[in-house]
This record gives C-alpha cells, structure tokens and sequence, in this order.
C-alpha cells in the first residue's frame, strides 16, 4: 500500500502495510534516523514526533493514520546547516544532553510543548515530560533548558542581553 | 579542601581550560538529531540477525535442529553451540559459552541465532528451529543454591580455567573473605559488648537501562571480524569476543559510534560475537539489536543479594566487631563482573567507619538466570544501604542519635579502613559538615498534615577504578590537536569535556582545538573501558602525560624557529610566543610544518596504571579487590515524607556533598550527580526487575519495570568539595559513581525514620512501605 | 519468549463512513479490527490482519453539549469545558498517561481496549452514568455504558458494532470527580482508580450518588455498597474513606506486575477521599490549566 506523507515538508511515499509504525518508516524508508525507538511500546519517548500541532510516539502511530497532517521530526525542526531551534539551544547551553538517546524525543515534545505554553512553570514542564524517559540527567538539566527555551522565545532575539 | 557552592555561576578564568563548565561539543549533533549510534547504523548488504533464546531457565536440550531454518527465503546463515564451543568468562572463571551446549542454565539464553535479508524473514527462521528441551528442576534461591542438596547449575565447575586463584566450589562462584583480628579478639570483642546487633537485608536486580540498547553490526573479511558496537569497553568486546569464537584477540576490530548509555551494562561482549558467527558465514554484514524485552531479560542487571550483617557495640555505639555473611547472585555464568567485584562487599562496608575487628564474608552463587553484571557503583549501593539501616538500627536500639552514632565511628584522617590500607586523605568530617550546613540535622520542620516526615544522613567513602590505560596526543598540520584513545564517551561527558579540558590545560591550546578520535581497537592502545568513574581520571591522565610530552617537542621546534630558549616560550591558544613579549611568536601550524620535514610529525603517548596502595595482605583472602584506589569523601542527607494510607514516599530535599577532587567541568559533574542521584532514587523506590519462581525475568517492559519520571526526582542541593588527589590530573578524582551509592542507604534511614520500622528490603515500593506500616501497627 | 515479536504488519482500510466501516468489520469478523488512536492496538502481540481506520468519518469527531465523537482524545476532553457535573471524565482523561499518549488516545478505544482493567475513561463514564450510541449492521441505537462495556468485552460481542459517541447529561448541583493512584507521580497505568458522580443539595448533601472502581478488577465496575455508603453525606473524607472501605469488602482484586492486590484495596479509601476532594473542588477558584498536577 502506498502511504503519501508530508515530513519535514517534503513530500514522501512509502509502499508499506498501513500498520507499520511511523517510527520505522521514518528510520528505515525515508533514512531520518534521529527519531529513535527505545522501548516500542510508546512508554520512553524517544520516538516522539510532532503530528499537525500535537506530539506523538511514532513506534505507536499507524502509519496510514499519518497521511493527514504534515510530520516533524528532529531533523526538521531547524534546518540542517542553519542556526537552532531554541529548544535545542538551550539543551545544548543548559547542560541538558549527555548519551543523547533520549535527546530527539525531549527536544520534540518540548518544542511542540512550549508553542502553547509561552510561559511554564517547572511543574508543567515536568507534567509535560512524563512521557519521555532520560536516565542519565536526572531531568534537572532539561527543565532549565525547556525554562531557558521557554524565556528566549518570549524575548525577540534583539532584546537579549 | 575548598567548596564550589555554585559551580555553573563560577567566575570563568580568562586563560585555561580546567574548571570551566563548557558545553560538551557532541551536543549540537545530539539535539539535531544527527550523532549517529550504532542503532542507527547501516550497510549495503546488511543482514538482520535474530536470537533463539531459550523458554526455560533450566532443561536439557534434546534436540535441535536448524536444516528448515537454513533453507527458508532470505536465510544466509544459523549458527547454534556447535559453532562456538569455546569457553570464556569476564577476567575470573571461564564457564560461558555463546550459545547453550546441550544445557540451558536460564530463560534467555541464546539457543541459536539466525540472519536474514529482512527482520521478518529471520524471526520467521527463528519459528522454524525444531528444538526441544528436557526441563529441570530450576535453582533460583539463593540460599536453596548453596544448600549442600542444590542441584549442581555446573556440575564440571571444578575443570573450568580461572586465571586467578580463588575459592570455589558447586554453586559457589566464588568465595571472598575478608577477617582481622583474632579469634580471642573476636570473643573478647562480643563478651566485652555492650549490645549485638543482628540484619538480614534483601535487595532485589536493578536494570542499567540505558535508551539505547546492545546492538552491533559485524562483518567478516580474509580471517579478521570488524565489530561497531554500543560499548563503554571496546578492549573487553575484543579480547573477550575472540575468547568465545576460539581466535587471537588481534582478530577482532572493535569500532564505537556514539553510545547511549551504558551505567556498567556495556562493558562486556555480548551479541558481537554471534553477530561476528553469523556475519563469517554469511559473508555479509550483520546487525543485531536487542529489543526491550530482551535487554529486560539477559542484559546483565545489578545482582540481587542477601546481606546478613551482626555487629557489636560498645555503651556510646562505637563499633566493636562486625560479622557480614553476603550472598550475591552470579546468575547462571560468570560472564558480568559479579565475580571479579566478589571482594568488594567487605570494602565498602569497612571504608567509611573505623571497624577493629571483621568477618566478612561474600559468597557468589549461580542459580539458574540471567547472569548479573556491573552496574553504576557496582555492590555498593546494596552494602551500603544494609550497613546504614543496620547502624540506624544500632542507635535506636541504644537511643544514640543516628547523625552523633555516624561521626562516633566515621573514620578520620590518618585511620585505615578495614583491610589495612591509609585513606587518601579523608574528607568525611567536612563532607558531613557542608550537608549540615545547608540541611542542619536539629531542624524540625514539621510535617504536612496526615503524613509521616523522616530524614537521615549517610557519610560514603568511594572508589576510582585504578585501570590502565593509554592515549595518544598529536599536532595536526592546522595547529590542532588529536587525541587517539581506545576510551569511550557514554554521555558522562568524560572525553568530550574532561579528557580535552585536561589535553588543552597541558598544552595551553583552545580546547576547541582539541579533537578525540572515536574508539578503535586498531587505531589506539588498551584502556581499561568507561567504569568505576575512571575516564576522567586514568584516560586523563594518560592523555595528559601525552600532551606534556607533546608540549616539549612543540617549544623545541619552535626555540628553533623563534631562536628562543625552550624555557622561555609558552604555548596560548594557537601560537608559541616567547614569554613576555607576545610579538615573537609562531602559529602551531608553523610549528607543524616546520617539524613534518625536520624531526617528523610531532605526537606523543602516555600511559597511566595507579599503583597498588599498602594494605593488610593477611586479611584478604579470596578477594580480587583488595585495596579500593583513589578514595573520595561523601555525604547525603535527606527528607522524606511517607503518606501512611498509601505507602507513599515523596523526597523533600535531598542534599549532597562531593569530593571530586579537582573539578574540570563543574557542569557535568552537577549532571553526574543528578543522574546517579536519580538512578539511586529508582533504586530506592521503584526498580525491582523481578524473577518468577522458575527462574524468569517477569518484566518485559518499562510500564512494569519502573524507572524515574520527570516528576520523581527531587531537587537536588550539591556542594562540590576539591580536595585534590595528587596522582589525579589536576587533582581529580572519580565522579560519576559515588553519588548514587548512598542514595537507597539514605531514602531508606529517612523512611525508617519515618515509619518507625527498620526496612529490610528493597525498593521502598508503596506496597513495601505500606505493608511495614500495617505490620507495626498489628 | 524474548525472541522479537516483529509479525507481518496489518493493512489498513479507510471507510469514509460509519456505514462503511460496520459493514467492512462485519466482513472480516475476527480477521479485523477498528482502529481509532492506536496506542493499544499497536502494542497487540497478535493484532488481526486488517485494521479499519475511522479517522477519516467525520461523524466520529466533535466534541458538543453533553456528547463526545468516539474519536475524541484524552487530551481534547482534557481542554473541553465540561461543566461540574462532568468532571470526573475531564480529570480521568487529563492525569492518564502522558502527553504522546493522550494526543492521539480517543474516548473509543479506551472504551474498547480488550483486556485494559486500567481504562482511566470507563470508571468516568460509569459514574456519570453515560450513554453511547452504537452503529451495528442492524442499524443504530442507544444504550447505557454499562450494558455496551458488558456486550462489548464479552465472549459473543458483535465485531461489526462500533461506537460513534458517548454522552452524559450534567444538572445543575451535580457533582463529580477522579482519582488514580500511580507508583511513582504519574506516566503510568493506575494501580486503583475511583470515579464518583454525586447530586448535591443546597446543604451539600449526596443523593443519585454513582461510584464505579477501577483497575482493582479485570474490568472497572460500578460499587453500589459504595455507593450506599455515600449517599445521604455531605462527600467528607469521612465519608469517601468509609465508602472506600466498603468498595474494599466487595471487590476482588488482581494480583499483577503493577501491584499486589491486596494494596489495591488497603489504598481504596485514600484514593476515594481524593476522588470526593476532586468532586467538590470549587470550580471558580480551579485554575487548573488542563495539565495534570
């Protein structure tokens, strides 16, 4: 069955069972590998991937249920040569990375977190994090970086010190 | 000693490249999505690999037959034991093989492995192996194990090869002891006492965990096997690799992409060498990647123990005498590090407090499941929360306050710990002090309506793993500079941060112009692998020696070039300048080319080993630790707060004070720190990777096996002490163990405290601590 | 056992109706299943050969007055603005599972989840007594939550018969509320769950008190000695524990992975106090952002 897919803005088609979990088409056909599979029951959030406006975990979605709104994965959330998302930024300037397993996934959900909530406090960032494990960080560094990422975009680039 | 209260907020030194929190380098690729991890790894030609791993924990194997297998659409290849007859073990005895021969000593254990063109086609392989197996009685109890009736799990125990000698016997693995004092002082020691004091304490398997799991893709060409695997160790995965197929270790070439994670897990071979039998007679590139479930049931966790502890004390709670009797499960071969760590029980019990008098005993058994394997701190976490809810048990059964019994027996510099040996100058006194400070032990806060408020406080003394290791330093024609080490960045930050820090500090260079090269067991010599927060330290201090070595062939060529004396230069980011006056000066890169032609390309080596420490021979027997390297000074305190409807436990304030010696990069020590405090956390409350009655690892996946959320780890108050080690580069010590290794002692005492029972077991789940609280209450 | 379960893949087909999809789901019987978010099904160890994907019939989106489509997601019933009465459905579907999950997790398939004792949604809805409507080959009707949870999870429940939406009714001085009770602070399935729907009067006293239990049983249940036990109080702790208690003395619980159970009911009356606390929290003064806390 052929699947048209919409990823990172270009368009993609896949000849796969419409079952197939995103996460394996997007690593194995379309060869955008940052989305990792860690667990494959959907419980650690490295395979989280923005849908539409939503995040979700690719190793659950069907891919036929993909069709319909345009997928972002990490690869696409700032272009390759060009400058960082804020989220990644400040993953990087917090301290918020160390084996990076879990990384992809963070960055996603709080990318994809942070559109509707311009000004969190670190409890929602740690509600908003429950889907995406990390077992090197312990999450501080993570929750400064989403807090860090949440301010800088509230401040116009200009206006920072 | 000084302290680093706020080490991200620590002023940045203008020149130099210790002590600054800088960013770690790989982080841009991480965030983007583009380091590249050997799960991510792919070939032209690549086959995938699958494992027949068996059902049952204990059976034999009756019939095995892969000929319909072998012939299905897309199969190239299926090896079984027959393949792979030789024997190999983790340093000690030599009792695994890579596939059951005629045995199945646990459920998981690889029966056979195939490899097809698509994963489809080798799981269907997988169905179509006719295998049967004869069950046997499973040995899962470890004191069933080494009941003299047990079922032999290795009934040729005896004609294994063990390299070093030791005690074994049947079930036992191996035995360590460690004793001092004599009988009579013993006697009189317990006649003398005031109290004695008897535990027994039960902590379950913990599972490292790490995101991504144990994969590699092999390939075999003219004799030699090349290996990228997700390692902390790329010498064991060869040397032990190359034990299993019957090679010499020169064979295999071991290659690392980026590692996600490893917390001890990664440090032994594997699936590489069934990947490497599969991808010889394939002829093509193999891939093997365990699934969730699979690392869950054969990727070696922490070992399950028994710990049996009985002390005498005087009137004041000063120990007088300690007997310990340790059972730790091996699992069904020793192909972890339970065996070679057999010795370190009676270390960590006896490195903190003053202990005049010892028997300790640590027995390792097989049962048959899944062997055990190191994990972050390796025994002591579970040594250490018995001997901490043991002394809290001593001093409510002396009505001595539980902070004064600690400082009554916590050791003191110029004191030897229990084997013998001097401590490197012991910090327990000023890391107990800074935990005071910040969390006063006499503050009474009082509890939130309806809940149970405790707390506790635990000194650690801690270890850095004194292996060896080698590094290579060059100066590369654009004046840069590359280190070339076998040792691994697993995301401590170790190598992308500290051994370049280290690199630039020596030379003086930008540490941006300090590259590592990833880990290849052709390109760099031995090291001893990413544990026992060694990296830092011993790759640290090989690569800095290299980088000093280098230092004096880049002044030497520029004296020449600058007409100077070597003793008047200086090397500042990327030139040589004559001391003083900046304007005579060359690039490295000049120096570079000036050397290329004249004395060669300028690169150095350096080597690194700690040598032994002193210590009581006599004391040890049968330990294969016997002295603990490179000691650092801990404290932990904590406040906890137990809901007693519910059993639940929520960690208030959670307070450290760490001795690492010289901190290079404060920010990933902070991040050390929160990781292995989070780990400890799990540890404490939630993991417990459970095996059935017949022997099998009942969870299969992580809603079951419970690791921290985002909202269960408390925030965490660090001081970071510097009381440098001066065989450590710049001073450092180990950092990235010893802050987990207090963590269960602590939250335990806390919740002891609060529900007024001893706890004995691990983890506090809701369900223990819930079941406490009634039992005490009937 | 630990060998990769990675089975061939379903096909999937994409009705374009309500029609459509009951007749292809009566057409491939077992062979086939609806498939709605996925977060179940996809974990299935033996999924049929055919998904029937709904996400293309409209008629199962929308949230109204009082009636929710079967493609409704946790996290859309989360943000709705459900009145007081309806509250236990709103906190059910706000503080189960985690983000990815309740993005994509419809009313329906937690309704139809075989085998999923911890549904956060089913307790909700028993307790506020809700109604579905279901499509059949035979056509369309109505039943209560109640009677389409028993045909549905039964041994002879119809393949073809898929919920297109659930409903509740909300008078004024009705009241409701959840509580899970998790391990470690939430992200995971509920060891016990506790829905309570209750009318209070002017002096806060409970009558057409409704009280259904979760995750304690293999499948979540309306507690009618709970249910005696609240009705005529003013939902004080005192009351939700003793309620708790009595849910406790009737239900037999499931020993599993998740919890012994002999916990699940030591917990139940400190999971119905909270479950009575989020009933009568003041809907002025919640300024809950929709987030779980």
């Amino acid at each position: 069955m052929n699947y048209r897919l919409t990823v990172n803005g270009r368009a993609a088609e896949v000849d796969v069972p419409g079952g197939t979990p995103l996460s394996d088409v997007l690593r194995d056909h379309l060869h955008l590998r940052g989305t990792k599979v860690s667990c494959g029951t959907g419980r650690c959030g490295s395979c989280t991937v923005r849908l539409g406006d939503r995040a979700v975990a690719s190793c659950l979605l069907p891919v036929a249920l993909a069709e319909a709104e345009p997928v972002t994965t990490v690869e696409g959330l700032s272009a390759p040569d060009g400058p960082l998302h804020p989220v990644q930024e400040a993953m990087v300037s917090c301290h918020g990375v160390q084996c990076g397993a879990c990384t992809p996934g963070m960055v996603m959900t709080l990318s994809t977190f942070l559109d509707t909530t311009a000004d969190p406090d670190a409890g929602q960032v740690r509600e908003a994090l429950t889907g995406n494990l990390c077992r090197c960080t312990g999450y501080h560094t993570i929750v400064d970086a989403a807090l860090t990422a949440a301010a800088a975009t509230r401040t116009p680039r200009e206006d920072r010190p | 000693m000084t302290a680093l209260s706020e080490p991200a907020a620590r002023a940045v030194p203008a020149t130099g490249a210790v002590g600054r929190s800088i960013p770690r380098p790989d982080a841009e690729a991480k965030v983007r999505g583009a380091a590249v991890y050997t799960v991510d790894l792919a070939e032209a030609g690549m086959l995938h690999a699958a494992v027949l791993r068996a059902e049952l924990s204990a059976a034999r194997i009756t019939r095995l037959d892969t000929s319909a297998a072998a012939g299905l659409p897309g199969v190239h290849a299926v090896v079984t034991g027959a393949d792979a007859p030789a024997l190999s073990g983790m340093l000690v005895v030599k009792d695994q093989t890579v596939f059951a021969i005629d045995t199945v000593r646990y459920a998981g254990e690889p029966i056979a492995a195939v490899a097809a063109e698509t994963p489809e086609q080798a799981a269907a392989a997988l169905a179509a192996i006719e295998l049967e197996l004869e069950p046997l009685d499973p040995v899962v109890d470890l004191d069933a194990a080494v009941a003299p009736d047990a079922r032999l799990i290795h009934p040729g125990w005896a004609d294994y090869a063990a390299p070093v000698d030791g005690f074994r016997s049947g079930n036992i693995a191996w035995d360590a002891r460690l004793e001092k004092g004599t009988d009579e002082e013993w006697s009189a020691a317990f006649a003398a006492a005031h109290r004695v004091v008897s535990d027994e304490f039960r902590v379950p398997r913990q599972h490292q965990t790490p995101l991504e799991p144990h994969a590699c893709v092999a390939r075999y060409t003219t004799g030699r096997y090349t290996v990228h695997t997700s390692t902390q160790f790329p010498h064991s995965v060869r040397s032990r690799t190359a034990e299993l197929l019957g090679i010499r270790p020169s064979a295999v070439r071991v290659l690392v992409p980026t590692v996600g994670g490893g917390f001890g897990g990664k440090l032994d071979a594997m699936l590489e060498p069934m990947a490497c039998l599969l991808a010889r007679r394939s002829g093509r590139p193999v891939r093997l990647v365990n699934s969730r479930a699979e690392e869950l049931a054969t990727a070696g966790p922490r070992e399950n123990a028994v710990l049996r502890l009985r002390t005498a004390v005087d009137a004041e709670g000063r120990i007088l005498a300690q007997e310990a009797d340790v059972l730790t499960d091996n699992g069904a071969n020793s192909s972890g590090e339970t065996v070679i760590c057999a010795g370190l029980p009676a270390l960590a019990l006896g490195s903190t407090y003053r202990i005049p008098l010892a028997r300790y005993r640590t027995r390792v058994v097989y049962t048959n499941t899944a062997p055990t394997a190191a994990f972050r701190g390796v025994g002591g976490p579970y040594v250490v929360f018995a001997q901490e809810s043991h002394l809290d048990h001593v001093a409510r059964a002396l009505g001595v306050d539980r902070r004064e019994l600690r400082l009554r027996n916590v050791l003191r510099p110029g004191e030897a710990m229990v084997n013998g040996q001097a401590l490197d100058d012991p910090i327990l006194i000023e890391a107990l002090e800074s935990v005071e400070r910040r969390a006063p032990w006499d503050r009474e806060r009082p509890a939130t309506p309806g809940k149970l408020r405790g707390k506790a406080v635990v000194p650690l003394t801690w270890l850095t793993n004194p292996g060896p290791g080698e590094a290579s330093v060059s100066l590369s024609d654009d004046g840069t500079v590359l280190v070339t080490t076998a040792a691994t960045e697993i995301g401590t930050g170790a190598i992308q941060t500290g051994v370049r820090q280290i690199v630039a500090e020596r030379l003086g260079v930008h540490v941006d112009d300090v590259l590592v090269s990833t880990p290849d067991t052709d390109a760099a010599g031995f090291d001893n692998g990413a544990q026992g927060s060694r990296t830092t330290y011993g790759a640290g201090n090989a690569a800095g020696e290299a980088a000093g070595e280098l230092r004096e062939q880049i002044l030497r060529t520029a004296a020449d070039m600058l007409e100077a004396a070597e003793t008047d230069l200086e090397i500042a980011g990327d030139v040589v300048q004559v001391a003083g006056s900046p304007g005579a000066s060359v690039t490295l890169a000049a120096v570079s080319a000036a050397a290329m032609w004249s004395s060669g390309p300028l690169s150095a080596t350096g080597r690194f080993v700690a040598q032994p420490p002193e210590f009581d021979a006599g004391c040890v027997i049968g330990g294969l630790f016997s002295t603990i390297n490179a000691t650092s000074s801990h404290a932990h305190a904590a406040e906890v707060e137990v809901d007693p409807d519910t059993g639940e436990v929520t960690v208030l304030t959670y307070v450290v004070a760490q001795d690492v010696g010289r901190a290079i990069n404060p920010a990933m020590i902070v991040g050390q720190v929160n990781g292995a405090v989070a780990q400890g956390v799990g540890y404490a409350l939630y993991e417990d990777l459970r095996i059935g009655p017949d022997g099998r690892v009942l969870d299969r996946n992580l809603e079951t096996y419970r690791i921290p959320t985002a909202l269960d780890v408390p925030p965490i108050d660090l001081e970071i002490l510097e009381n440098p080690l001066p065989t450590g580069p710049y001073g450092a010590k180990g950092v990235a163990e010893p802050p987990i290794v207090p963590v269960a002692a602590v939250l335990a005492c806390a919740v002891s405290d609060a529900i007024g029972v001893t706890v004995t077991d691990l983890p506090l789940s809701p369900f223990a601590v819930l079941a406490a609280l009634r039992a005490n209450r009937r | 056992m630990t060998a990769p379960t990675r089975l061939a893949r379903p096909r999937v087909e994409v009705p374009g109706s309500v029609d459509e999809a009951v007749r292809r789901l009566a057409e491939l019987g077992p062979d086939g299943a609806a498939l709605a978010g996925g977060t179940w099904l996809m974990r299935s160890p033996a999924p049929p050969a055919t998904f029937v994907a709904l996400h293309r019939i409209a008629e199962l989106r929308g949230v109204a007055a009082g009636t929710w489509g079967a493609l409704t997601t946790h996290a859309e019933l989360a943000a709705a603005p459900l009145p007081p009465a309806l509250r236990a459905l709103r906190t059910a579907a706000r503080t189960s599972a985690f983000p990815q999950v309740r993005n994509v997790a419809t009313l329906g398939g937690n309704l139809n989840a075989r085998g999923f004792a911890e549904a956060d949604l089913v307790p909700a809805l028993l307790a506020l007594d809700a109604t579905v409507e279901v499509a059949t080959t035979a056509g369309r009707h109505r039943i209560g939550v109640e009677g389409y949870l028993r045909s549905a999870h039964g041994d002879s429940a119809d393949p073809a018969a898929l919920l297109v939406s659930a409903g509740a009714s909300a008078p004024a001085g009705r009241r409701s509320g959840y509580a899970r009770l998790t391990v470690r602070g939430g992200g995971e399935y509920a060891l016990v769950s506790v829905a309570i729907s209750a009318d209070l009067d002017g002096a806060g006293v409970a009558s057409a008190v409704r009280v259904a239990v979760g995750s304690v049983e293999a499948r979540a249940r309306r507690c009618p000695e709970a249910e005696a036990a609240l009705a005529g109080t003013t939902l004080d702790e005192a009351a939700a524990r003793a309620a708790g208690q009595a849910a406790a003395a009737v239900l037999t619980p499931r020993d599993d992975l998740l919890a012994p159970g002999w916990y699940r009911l030591e917990v139940l009356p400190a999971v119905f106090a909270r479950a009575a606390a989020d009933c009568l929290t003041d809907p002025a003064t919640d300024h809950d952002t929709g987030e779980a806390p």
